[in-house]
């Protein structure tokens, strides 16, 4: 099975498993998406640039302000939380889940499923799942 | 659809944003100086029905948050192209770009980038000489003279960029990622099965 292809099937998975999910996506640290499960009425393109800049801003103010490496970082609505974790040395997990779940849970499950995210990303460069999406979607 | 990153960079004030705008609007619109970053989408039509995304990295160019971009380069790394910019009107915002072009050409290698001289409504303060040193000096694959406020060339950056951008990509694209997604085919001139062929050179490669 194609990496990409295993990848979405774990992402269909992590969306099962992780409670309250409303959306989630795997980009890249420059900020471009490599898979993604979002509403059709927003700009997965645009959410992976804001993501990956938010992430990178957050981990340098953490190793700035003496918190160490980064893990989590949440942003939160009054409708919904927004959670970015790393998955791997290039990829980042973006998860979107709805205020009613209870936050340990999710926080606890979406750490998890990153690491069954950099697993599968292992050794893969990751620009080149990025470059085989554009051009499928050429 | 093809999806570039881009960066729009220069001092504060020189009109990123109002240019940006300009282009992916069609109106010219004041801004207040941009706090930090702000990520926009645009779609840039070549004509022939070829369509690219740009995903613009609009860098405050305030000093306070240039050391952002500085400081944090994992912002502008996997950019493909940028723009740099000037205020004609204003040589001080000209001698601001060795920075920008010196940072980006430091995460993102030999990228195009192409100079931009806005506010060409305005007096000018920049000289032909000192921009052709300037684009030398940058290594700026070319110079368009724009205003926002007239509309004149506000979407040449962008097109410019876009064309570069897609020729260096084809240059630069892996050759397997491109066969196993499907955008070259192995062309079967002679009818044997696909497993035959691989086990020789492709006699002939062309595009979907």
């Amino acid at each position: 099975m194609a990496k990409t292809e295993e990848l979405r099937n774990l992402l269909l998975s992590i969306r099962d498993e992780v409670p309250g999910v409303r959306a989630l996506a795997v980009i890249s640290y420059d900020g471009f998406v490599i898979e993604s499960f979002m509403p059709s009425s927003v700009d997965e393109d645009l959410m992976a640039a804001m993501g990956s800049s938010v992430l990178s801003i957050a981990e340098r103010m953490g190793i700035d302000l003496g918190l160490g490496n980064f893990e989590l970082g949440i942003v939160a609505g009054a409708d919904g939380y927004l959670l970015l974790t790393k998955a791997g040395e290039e990829a980042i997990l973006m998860v979107l889940v709805n205020k009613d779940v209870k936050l340990g849970v999710a926080l606890y499950s979406v750490k998890k499923a990153a690491g069954k995210v950099a697993k599968l990303l292992e050794g893969i460069p990751v620009g080149e799942l990025v470059a085989s999406r554009w051009v499928e979607g050429a | 659809m093809r999806t570039f990153k881009i960066v729009l960079a220069g001092d504060g004030g020189v009109g990123k944003t109002t240019l940006l705008d300009a282009f992916r609007l069609g109106k010219f619109f004041q801004h207040k100086a941009t706090i930090g970053l702000s990520i926009s989408l645009c779609t840039v039509n070549l004509g022939r029905g070829v369509k690219c995304k740009l995903i613009v990295y609009d860098l405050s160019g305030q000093p306070r948050f240039m050391r952002l971009a500085h400081e944090i380069p994992r912002i502008l790394r996997g950019a493909q192209g940028a723009i740099l910019a000037f205020d004609l009107s204003s040589f001080a915002t000209l001698l601001a770009l060795d920075q920008w072009a010196d940072m980006i050409r430091k995460v993102n290698g030999d990228i195009p980038i192409i100079l931009v001289g806005t506010k060409a409504d305005l007096e000018p303060e920049v000289s032909e000489d000192d921009i052709r040193e300037f684009v030398e000096r940058l290594g700026a694959r070319a110079f368009v003279k724009t205003s926002s406020k007239l509309m004149l060339n506000v979407d040449k950056p962008f097109k410019l960029l876009v064309q570069m951008m897609m020729e260096r990509q084809e240059a630069y694209t892996p050759l397997a990622v491109r066969f196993m997604s499907g955008e070259i085919r192995v062309k079967a001139e002679d009818g044997r099965s696909g497993q035959d062929r691989r086990a020789q050179k492709p006699t002939a490669l062309h595009k979907r």
